[in-house]
């Protein structure tokens, strides 16, 4: 086993996808999360109440689990379907013909790149939105209990989507599918889902697309903080703003915040996903923080979470 | 090495949907030998050797490296070297960095993977990306993979593919050497000329059926000279050739003359006077002996049939 996790490992290092992606996803992640700071610390105004400090922070460190997680994703299913494309998997399976030691070998063999993307990529995070926060906001917060907690299990979040990425690859073998599924489903299919399931929060919804998968390992971290984090002041503003920025993005007044759900959810693909995505985004991260519904813990939502590293 | 191990095929069947690949086929092959597997493309010699490695489940049948299946050896790295077709390397991996990839698994060090590139001639491309490097160079590297743990069968699919002349007799240097260093060695090629100067068994097949195995000395037995006479004394041709035992076959507007060369069937026509229009070598040799061994039964139509 030992001699088959090194072979993997070297597989994996011995190319340069998965540092090229490294860099995208920390030059990614760290200016989203400096657009987050900012959203929290200079955009609030008239009307609602601008998150604050933990709050704040928790927000903007977040969009790790928010976003991040595409990339370990791809470097993990690229581990995988490389070897089909390239039909190394031939020689693999030459030297090592049990298929379970090889798989297996395979999904740990992601975990130390996992790990390093995890700590870089919450550094990149930090380094993003710090500055801000401290500078117009409440503070870094980076002494935080919760604030430390999200950012560890941040980490670990990003290695364990790399661990999924290979299982997802030795699924979908063929390297572009799995490329073009990942993608599909964590730039469109998944925001529009969200925004369409997730404003109202009533009971049940969750049950569709569980609130916030990405977001679940932290919000676990939240929910054992819960009485603090629903803070009714947050809690107000949230749903004003979300309809606002979704107002924004129609260009009309919608007459309730269920009738622009009605519409958004009815857009034609042809239309505005982008701008569904947009607004999915906007709203996102003007809530993340006091996301934990009213239903959260206590039915569905919470028990539907299950299994996917949240 | 004593005693390397053998390979055996018993009776191998391989079904994709409707095509037969490999119908019952059985054959065995001895260490301390090069025997060539041959066969027209699409034959069945790549998917018979994916089956004796255990990459490819056979529909019926069984494989053996020894005494046991390729996959039930503990580490088979170490018993079979093999190469399968020369495409199969990330292009964006370096030469070193291939072989140092598979190195842990047939427990060699990583100066072994320099060493055996060394071996093959591309010590200077060790760094170069596998994406740059020439067909020949592709096939050196499979070859160097094959080599890395210095196993004691070496099982080679197609090996000269994509070889200049040099590089062929280089790698049939390296064949010699392996069966005198008492290895087992299976060579695939669609071409019999090609490995004929350097294996010592045939094993061909066509459609997927065992056509021909035997040593290269009795398949070259098999082999006889022949000529084609047209002449305006065809009845003196035939008389001449009864004199010296050999056939006569009538053939377009002349004869066929098996059992002699050409020159041998003009010299004797010159001393006995009979005057010639036409003399063509006709020989069956391994070439052509191969051709009729392998040519395509004919279609029986078994949906007319039923
Ligand atoms: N994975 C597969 N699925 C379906 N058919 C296959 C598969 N692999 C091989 N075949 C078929 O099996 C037959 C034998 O193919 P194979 O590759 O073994 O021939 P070959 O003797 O190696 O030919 P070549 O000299 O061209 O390499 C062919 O008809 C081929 O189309
Ligand atoms: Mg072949």
């Amino acid at each position: 086993m030992r001699a088959a996790l090194v072979a993997e490992y070297r597989k994996l290092v011995s190319t340069r996808i998965w540092w090229v992606l490294l860099v995208v996803m920390v030059g990614y992640l760290g200016l989203v999360a400096a657009a987050v700071a900012a959203s929290t610390t200079l955009l609030a105004t008239e009307g609602t109440t601008p998150l604050r400090g933990e709050d704040a922070a928790l927000s903007t460190y977040s969009v790790v689990n928010g976003i991040g997680y595409v990339f370990p994703l791809v470097i993990g299913s690229l581990a995988m379907t490389t070897e089909f494309r390239h039909k190394t998997i031939t020689q693999s399976l030459l030297t090592e013909p049990d298929r379970t030691r090889f798989l297996v070998a395979k999904l740990l063999s992601v975990l130390p790149v996992g790990l390093l993307a995890g700590v870089v990529v919450v550094a990149a995070t930090v380094a993003g939105g710090a500055p801000l926060l401290a500078i117009e906001g409440d503070g870094a917060m980076l002494g935080d209990g919760d604030v430390v907690l999200t950012l560890l299990l941040g980490v670990l979040v990003i290695a364990l989507w790399a661990v999924i990425g290979v299982a997802f690859g030795s699924w979908v073998s063929n390297q572009v599918a799995a490329i073009v599924v990942i993608l599909a489903f964590t730039q469109f299919v998944e925001p529009i889902a969200r925004l369409v399931l997730s404003p109202g929060r009533r009971a049940g919804q969750g049950g569709v697309l569980p609130p916030r998968r990405r977001g679940g390992l932290a919000d676990r971290g939240e929910l054992l903080h819960r009485p603090r984090l629903r803070r009714p002041a947050a809690a107000v503003g949230r749903r004003p703003r979300a309809a606002r920025v979704r107002r924004r993005v129609r260009g009309r007044r919608p007459a309730d915040d269920a009738a622009a759900r009605h519409r958004l959810s009815r857009l034609s693909p042809g239309s505005s996903p982008i701008r569904a995505c947009a607004a999915a985004r906007s709203a996102r991260s003007g809530r993340r923080p006091c996301a934990a519904p009213a239903s959260r813990g206590t039915g569905s939502a919470a028990r539907s979470a299950p299994g996917w590293g949240r | 090495m004593t005693s390397a191990p053998a390979l055996t095929v018993e009776g191998l069947t391989k079904q994709f949907g409707p095509v037969r690949a490999v119908d019952d086929l059985s054959f065995s092959v001895r260490p301390g030998a090069v025997t060539g597997f041959l066969g027209p493309n699409g034959a069945g010699k790549t998917t018979t050797l994916r089956m004796l490695l255990g990459l490819t489940s056979p529909t019926a049948g069984s494989t053996l490296v020894g005494d046991r299946p390729y996959a039930d050896h503990p580490v088979p790295g170490r018993v079979v070297g093999a190469a399968l077709e020369a495409s199969s390397f990330h292009p964006g991996r370096t030469g070193l960095a291939h072989l140092e990839v598979y190195a842990p698994q047939v427990g060699v060090p990583r100066s072994r993977c320099r060493q055996v590139l060394e071996a093959v001639g591309l010590g200077h491309a060790a760094k170069q990306r596998v994406g740059k490097y020439s067909m020949g160079m592709r096939q050196r590297l499979g070859l160097a993979t094959a080599l890395l743990a210095d196993p004691p069968v070496v099982v080679l699919d197609e090996p000269t593919n994509g070889l200049d002349p040099e590089g062929i007799v280089w790698m049939r240097r390296l064949l010699r050497q392996f069966a005198a260093e008492g290895r087992t060695v299976l060579v695939s090629s669609h071409l019999l000329r090609e490995v004929q100067a350097s294996v010592d068994d045939v094993v061909i097949i066509a459609q997927g059926r065992l056509r021909h195995a035997s040593s290269l000395t009795e398949l070259q037995a098999r082999t006889t000279p022949a000529a084609y006479v047209e002449s305006p004394r065809p009845d003196a041709v035939s008389a001449l050739a009864a004199e010296r035992g050999w056939t006569v076959t009538p053939e377009d507007a002349g004869l066929l003359v098996d059992g002699a060369e050409a020159r041998e069937v003009g010299a004797a026509a010159h001393a006995a006077g009979i005057e010639l229009h036409q003399l063509v070598r006709r020989d069956v040799d391994l070439e052509a002996l191969f051709f009729e061994l392998t040519r395509p039964h004919e279609a029986v139509a078994p949906e007319a049939a039923a």
